[in-house]
């Protein structure tokens, strides 16, 4: 599906690092990528298709200073352990990628 | 016709009335007293799913509030139980997830569905997660003042 210009969230680095994280996973998963840009123009904010991959992050990583904007910090599972963290800017529909990777490091059990 | 209601199904009624009796279940649970007196509840079965998820949950919740308390148990991992993943969360954490856990519990015993307790419940276990690892944990919390407006990505 095909994202409308006129609605879609735009996609943003909220640094250099999550730029060239967003372009090494993109790299490497260029299907798996293609679908979660799609996602992330379309409905950033929607976990109704599978809310257990899609979370908004409770205290204290709730929110996160973005150019001097405080915004709520979501998190995506791309994969089993990758893993996206955005910060969603309703007024401007912005999304700002803040970490992206295939590999979680640590999993809680 | 519902146990609710008080009235009690004999074992018999399953070969006779059993049509009855299962309209009853369906319409929340029918008590059927065996010969012997054994009281018997049949209930859909998604309903005693959401009721058992429920109380465990909240069995959970009570075991791990035991060690948030001050003077409470030990903060082990292994202390929290079934919530052991929320040991890694500063206490204040831990505590706003009691309140914020509890309410959505007592909602959904109220008859509402269990979706929120479930989201609610991923999004911190995520947090607890992401927490857990020093160098995730350091990036989520820093402040972003060098982003990309330029570049879409």
């Amino acid at each position: 599906m095909t994202p409308d210009p006129d609605t879609a969230w735009t996609i943003k680095a909220a640094s250099a690092r999550a730029q060239r994280e967003w372009e090494e996973v993109n790299a490497a998963e260029p299907e798996l990528m293609a679908a979660l840009r799609v996602r992330l123009r379309l409905r950033p904010l929607d976990r109704s298709d599978n809310p257990n991959r899609t979370h908004r992050l409770r205290p204290p990583l709730d929110s996160k200073n973005v150019d001097g904007q405080k915004l709520p910090q979501w998190q995506h599972e791309i994969t089993g352990a990758g893993r996206i963290h955005y910060c969603p800017d309703k007024v401007t529909r912005t999304v700002w990628v803040t970490m992206v990777n295939l590999s979680h490091p640590r999993e809680t059990e | 016709m519902s146990a609710d209601e008080g009235i009690a199904y004999q074992a018999t009624d399953l070969a006779r009335n059993h049509r009855e009796v299962i309209d009853a279940a369906r319409r929340g649970s029918a008590l059927i007293r065996d010969k012997d007196g054994l009281a018997l509840v049949m209930a859909p079965a998604e309903e005693t799913r959401r009721t058992r998820e429920i109380s465990d949950l909240a069995l959970d919740l009570v075991r791990a509030a035991s060690v948030m308390i001050p003077g409470g148990a030990a903060r082990t991992a292994g202390a929290y139980g079934g919530m052991a993943w929320l040991s890694v969360l500063p206490i204040e954490s831990q505590r706003r997830f009691f309140h914020e856990m509890s309410t959505a519990l007592m909602v959904a015993a109220s008859g509402a569905t269990l979706r929120p307790v479930e989201i609610l419940l991923g999004d911190w276990r995520a947090t607890a997660e992401a927490w857990a690892d020093p160098d995730t944990r350091e990036r989520l919390l820093a402040d972003e003042d060098t982003p990309m407006p330029s570049i879409e990505l």
